[in-house]
């Protein structure tokens, strides 16, 4: 009995230090930790952050993976690093097929993050060309293309262009999606219209 | 007799031990992002990891508002889960089994220095 409670104290003391040396590697290669961006910040400009939360807008499990590993390199400047997610403000901004909807969250430095079909997180809408950024992937492995992105406030439309047709993306909460319909298809352009009346299309790379 | 049991149950406490302690680490490291690229600038740069592993994220840190593209490469040389974004950061969280992940710089001029980054040792 004084053998095996020897034995276990040394299996404990090895799990233990395995666990040490685990937590000592996860910071050291991955962890960073926010900094101060400058500029006004995305999340003053989304009026959403200021509607009550319900229950609706929490973040849904399948999406913590991403939100866990979201941290910018040790060492990077203000500019690619978002800080902290806030997941105690996370707003649900739509439902969209695919998905388990898209979320915003804020981040400790007034970033805000969309979780749609990926990640991505935007500073100011300063810091952005044509009032929008411009998501877009294969949907791979189950799903079907799509576009995404943050829109500014002056933007009142986005259309996606597929084929040489025109079909307009979800908007809402100064976020806008769209979910193609075949596998195959890829948008050749989208098209952004602005409260002045204008619009600009933009090209999308190629797959 | 007893000596040997004895020996062997010494061998089978060690190896256990020798688990116990490489077991968190393990799952630390596979689960550790590593950074394959990095750099400012480069437009239509296009990165890769040396060598084929299972991943569970490829991304890019860069200033919002320039485009970058991610991606798998299978042993064939097919691209797939392909992302790309003006936000940052660029980023393909589905996992894969065995594939390079890329990064490629759209139009990134900004001076603003980016990274690559996967699952596994690239």
């Amino acid at each position: 009995m004084k053998v095996l409670k020897h034995r276990l104290s040394w299996l404990a003391a090895s799990l233990a230090a395995g666990v040490a040396v685990a937590i000592w590697i996860l910071p050291t290669v991955a962890g960073s930790s926010g900094q101060q961006t400058e500029g006004p910040p995305a999340r003053q400009a989304m009026s959403i952050f200021a509607t009550a939360r319900s229950m609706s807008d929490a973040l849904p499990a399948d999406r913590s993976k991403a939100a866990a590993s979201l941290k910018a390199p040790a060492n990077a400047s203000a500019k690619v690093t978002p800080g902290q997610l806030l997941l105690d403000q996370s707003r649900k901004v739509m439902d969209a097929a695919g998905t388990s909807g898209v979320f915003v969250v804020p981040t400790q430095n007034g970033w805000v993050c969309l979780f749609g079909a990926t990640v991505g997180c935007l500073d100011s809408f300063e810091s952005i060309t044509d009032g929008v950024t411009l998501g877009y992937g294969d949907g791979w492995p189950d799903s079907t293309p799509y576009v995404e992105g943050f829109a500014s406030s002056a933007v009142t439309g986005v259309d996606v262009v597929v084929d040489g047709v025109a079909h307009r993306a979800d908007l809402s909460d100064n976020v806008f999606f769209d979910r193609l319909a075949q596998k195959a298809d890829w948008p050749e352009s989208v098209v952004i219209h602005y409260r002045n009346e204008t619009s600009k299309a933009v090209t999308i790379y190629p797959r | 007799m007893l000596a040997q049991i004895k020996a062997s149950l010494y061998r089978m406490a060690l190896a256990a031990c020798v688990v116990a302690f490489l077991l968190p680490v393990a799952v630390a490291y596979a689960s550790t992002i590593f950074t394959y690229a990095t750099g400012t600038n480069g437009v239509h740069g296009e990165f890769n990891t040396t060598g084929f592993a299972p991943r569970d994220l490829n991304r890019v840190w860069h200033n919002a508002g320039y485009f970058w593209s991610v991606a798998y490469v299978n042993q064939l040389g097919e691209t797939y889960a392909i992302v790309t974004n003006s936000a940052n950061p660029t980023s393909q969280t589905a996992n894969t089994t065995y594939a390079k992940s890329r990064c490629t710089n759209q139009n990134d001029n900004s001076g603003t220095t980016w990274t690559c980054q996967t699952t596994q040792n690239p």
